[in-house]
């Protein structure tokens, strides 16, 4: 079946099962942000956004996505563009081996795009589907309100 | 001989919908949370309702009309869900799954697979609820008992889609709440319970309702009925729920069955007193 979607911005079209999830059609697409972490709608690993929610897309028919925006850490900042998040996680160090970070980048940057000044309580909310087993989470907190600042600031 | 394709199909309407439903071999999705865990060899279509089922919200003075693709993140997220009938809706939502997993399951999917450890359906019993189904141009009403009575995955007709959930907009004077218990925050429930009573001195319209330590969501309909018109006492509440509550066989690897009916008499004794509670708080 062909899957008309729009990825970081740019129309696509793949070819895809009817049986398969998102998950392996993106990393076969070359997506391969998307991490490929418990296959259970666990971990958030493999998280995108779709039409600005996060979704597990380990878990998420492809073909359910036909037509919408999906964004993953491809279409979040450059190597040399880095996204503030992703900047501000690398400054406070709540990243150790990345496995978990592009998923979590994106649970906050949903977080911080409908709530641009979120309390502690919100912000372990919004990253309650992302497992992270290295860092314990204290400083991907405090990058994610640090993050929340600098964006504040330059209106981002 | 040749292998039949298979096909992901979006009906237009409803009533297609219903109509596709009706053939065999068909799987209907809705959010799809469960899609990757079925065995899709035994399916020749997927039937995708999620660009035709109602997704809205309406809230008038009597009645909230949610439509049965709404999110269940959306539960959360509405402000006037977090406040009227003391916000149990949302209460009961927060303890499901995780941000981007409540962002795919369904209001309809939720109620119509009825996983034991589901979190919505004892909020929708005290609710007096009702959930509104349509087969093509047949509409059906069941009460919140009624469509729980028996496991509705099973119960619904070949064709037959729910549509949308209707919950009365209780008084303010309506006490509404839900407790639930489990190990962590996102492990699944193994007690869900809640009650719904007038507030002042002694029960009226007492309705209690429990689930996960019992198969399927049910009304603790003796124990209302001993307990209506009865002082709110501790003594009084105790009595009743040692007489009343049955004694449930559920166990998990988590908690043996004597357990869990320990946890559940604490757990209801506190509900249903919870007026006093505040008060010492």
């Amino acid at each position: 079946m062909k899957l008309n979607v729009r990825i970081n911005g740019k129309d696509k079209s793949f070819r895809v099962g009817p049986e398969e999830v998102l998950l392996d059609v993106l990393r076969r697409e070359g997506y391969t942000g998307v991490k490929r972490g418990c296959r259970k709608g666990d971990c958030g690993a493999c998280a995108v956004l779709i039409d600005n929610e996060l979704f597990n897309s380990c878990v998420l028919p492809a073909m359910s996505v036909a037509g919408k925006d999906v964004i993953t850490i491809e279409g979040i900042g450059t190597p040399n563009a880095l996204h503030v998040l992703q900047r501000t996680f690398l400054e406070e160090g709540a990243v150790q081996c990345g496995f978990c970070t592009p998923g979590m980048i994106l649970a906050v940057k949903a977080l911080l795009d409908r709530n641009e000044d979120p309390n502690e309580t919100e912000i372990k909310e919004a990253l309650d589907g992302n497992l992270c087993r290295c860092t314990g989470y204290v400083k991907i907190i405090k990058a994610v309100k640090k993050a929340a600042r600098s964006m504040r600031e330059v209106g981002e | 001989m040749e292998k039949k394709q298979k096909k992901y199909i979006f009906p237009e309407t409803l009533a297609e919908a219903s109509e596709l439903l009706k053939g065999e071999n068909v799987l209907m999705i809705s959010g799809g949370t469960t899609f990757k865990f079925r065995n899709l060899k035994n399916f020749s279509r997927i039937v995708d309702i999620s660009r035709v089922a109602p997704d809205s919200i309406k809230i008038n003075d009597k009645e909230i009309i949610l439509g049965s693709m709404v999110r269940i993140g959306r539960l959360l997220e509405n402000k006037s869900l977090r406040e009227l009938n003391c916000g149990i809706l949302a209460s009961a939502a927060s303890n499901i799954a995780s941000t981007p997993i409540r962002n795919q399951i369904t209001l309809g999917g939720n109620l119509t697979m009825i996983y034991r450890w589901t979190d919505l359906p004892v909020s929708i019993l005290v609710l007096a609820a009702e959930i509104r189904t349509v087969n093509g141009n047949e509409s059906m009403t069941y009460t919140a008992e009624d469509f729980f009575a028996s496991n509705p995955s099973r119960k619904l007709a070949r064709g037959e889609i729910v549509k949308e959930l209707i919950i009365p907009v209780h008084d303010n004077d309506y006490l509404l709440l839900f407790k639930t218990f489990n190990k962590t925050k996102g492990d699944f429930a193994a007690i869900n319970m809640a009650a719904g009573y007038k507030l002042g001195d002694v029960f009226s319209d007492l309705r209690i309702a429990i689930s996960a330590i019992s198969n399927l969501p049910v009304r603790l309909k003796a124990l209302e009925r001993d307990l209506e018109g009865s002082r709110k006492d501790e003594k009084v509440v105790v009595d009743a729920i040692a007489k009343h509550l049955p004694n449930f066989k559920v166990s998990d690897f988590r908690y043996n069955s004597e357990y869990l009916n320990q946890v559940a008499k604490v757990m209801l004794k506190r509900l249903l007193l919870v007026e006093d509670r505040e008060a010492e708080l």
